[in-house]
């Protein structure tokens, strides 16, 4: 996959046209998500800090073009070329298809969910997600978006950064999100230090209880775009068993994805 | 035979922000293989102006919604779309209900079916169940484009509108992409027969060569026909008698359920 770089020849030139309206647009669309699945003329408008006719301009063109469907009410959802978007970007992920065989393998093997993951912002968003046979999907499928410190996958991705760009994600965070991050952000230093020593870290618990994940990043080319995780549920794995017998395997399979990766390019 | 559609350019609606409602076009050029695409073939993808398009490819770059190939000179969809795909793919309480009852139909008459609402000149599959039973099944997945004109979805949902709806939609795809407008119009005293006598249209070959295909539309409590529920199945596993005898009754049967079922959410 070519790596995201900004044309020589912009974005200055944008700066001077009247382009808040697209990106006023694209965060309507972007306040959607699993927690969230219907919102409101005002829910909108309060979430985005816009009066309310404007918001109702913005969502009646996302009307027009099917991007959102009327519930009544003036309560919205996501429609059909939401959909359709989504389902041409997954038709066209190389490192995915790469990903699905050895993540479906591993994911057979112990019995655990394991998710390749990119950031989006200052999210992880799933790029492919394996589940075990006969296990439940707990809401993580390609699409969906999880944060990024309080996730192992987000502290794996970090960590394989360079120091200024970590810098620069973790600020952001914190500004984000306030004081109440603080622990989370301590947690992700001590994960670094974790996967300083073994190239992955383990934490309990991320999306429920009885559930204990370990991530890696995958290195490629000279960056880490993704990482991938594996992830237990209930107590049929031990911690002693993800990190000694699932984390090398899994380890060994970020390096196939990366070589993988790398011989695309 | 192409049986799956691009977007065509839209008419801009009477109260569209113009330039959120191009930022849109821009980005449904891209279906459906999401391919590198320069500003030239994008301006003449949407008809608009390069300059134009070079402003919009640079905010939605910088959005996340674009990545850019400095090699290529090209954009294409960038990973956080994903996103917009799962929220849509997620929310609707009547996909997650129709689900379970469109795979036990697909097994239990071995075809594929589809739950697909209408996008321009193009019905975009919401959920599809292919039969398990099925060694080769038809190439749809959720998300995916149809021909509106070619599919018995299309047809079921064109048929199945009021007289007025109907010229008025005609005459919005008349301008928007009359490649789909002409044979659908030619079909449509057919289409408006069949939904009035039988309730459904069949559609054989016309979709794709060798594949037969039957649709109706569901009435949901945000309106009439919000949906067209349809399965197909090659013609030799699918023949027309079966289709008819077997395979429509159980579609109006399903139709009937799905409709009972969010009548009584509704009244919950």
């Amino acid at each position: 996959m070519v790596r995201t770089r900004q044309p020589a020849t912009e974005p200055s030139q944008a700066a001077d046209i009247p382009v808040d309206s697209l990106r006023r647009g694209l965060e309507i669309l972007r306040l959607f998500d699993v927690r969230h699945r219907r919102l409101s003329l005002d829910d909108i408008s309060n979430k985005l800090g816009l009066t309310r006719a404007t918001t109702d301009k913005l969502v009646q063109t996302l009307l027009n073009h099917h991007f959102l469907q009327p519930l009544g009410n003036d309560v919205y959802q996501p429609h059909v070329a939401c959909l359709a978007l989504g389902r041409a970007v997954k038709r066209r992920l190389p490192t995915a298809q790469a990903a699905r065989p050895l993540m479906r393998e591993l994911s057979q093997r112990y019995g655990v969910h394991v998710t390749l993951t990119t950031r989006d912002r200052l999210h992880m968003l799933v790029v492919e997600h394996c589940v075990p046979s006969g296990k439940v999907r707990l809401g993580l499928t390609t699409g969906s978006r999880f944060s990024m410190v309080a996730s192992a996958s987000g502290r794996a991705y970090l960590w394989g950064q360079t120091e200024e760009q970590r810098r620069v994600l973790l600020a952001q965070i914190e500004d984000e999100a306030g004081a109440g991050m603080q622990r989370q952000i301590t947690d992700t230093h001590a994960a670094f230090q974790e996967l300083d020593r073994n190239g992955w870290c383990y934490l309990a618990s991320p999306v429920a209880n009885q559930t204990a994940s370990i991530a890696t990043p995958v290195h490629a080319g000279t960056g880490v775009e993704f990482a991938l995780a594996a992830m237990a549920v209930g107590a049929s794995l031990t911690e002693k068993n993800l990190r000694q017998q699932v984390a090398p395997e899994l380890f060994a399979v970020a390096q196939r994805i990366a070589l993988d990766k790398d011989a695309g390019r | 035979m192409q049986n799956v559609a691009t977007p065509s350019s839209r008419q801009p609606g009477t109260r569209d922000v113009r330039v959120l409602a191009r930022g849109l076009t821009i980005l449904s050029a891209f279906e459906p293989e999401n391919g590198w695409l320069t500003n030239s073939e994008l301006a003449a993808l949407t008809d608009l102006p390069k300059p134009t398009v070079s402003r919009l490819t640079s905010n939605l770059l910088e959005a996340g919604y674009l990545e850019y190939s400095a090699q290529r000179a090209a954009y294409r969809l960038g990973m956080p779309v994903l996103a917009l795909g799962f929220a849509a793919a997620s929310h609707s309480d009547f996909v997650v209900l129709a689900r379970p009852l469109m795979q036990q139909f697909a097994d239990e008459h071995r075809v594929s079916v589809v739950l697909a609402s209408p996008d321009a000149s193009s019905m975009v599959c919401n959920e599809v169940a292919h039969s398990r039973e099925m060694l080769f099944t038809l190439r749809v997945r959720a998300g995916s484009r149809l021909r509106i004109d070619r599919s018995a979805l299309g047809r079921a949902l064109v048929g199945a509108m009021g007289d007025a709806e109907r010229l008025a939609y005609l005459e919005k795809l008349s301008i928007a992409d009359p490649s789909a407008w002409e044979p659908l119009n030619r079909e449509v005293p057919h289409a408006v027969a069949q939904m009035a006598s039988q309730g459904y249209c069949v559609a054989a070959g016309t979709l794709e060569e060798g594949t037969n295909g039957v649709a109706l539309v569901i009435d949901t409590p945000e309106g009439p026909h919000t949906y067209a529920l349809g399965c197909a199945a090659p013609s030799n596993a699918l023949a027309i008698t079966r289709l008819k005898q077997e395979v429509a009754p159980g579609l109006l049967a399903l139709k009937a359920r799905l409709e009972a079922e969010l009548s009584a959410g509704q009244s919950e």
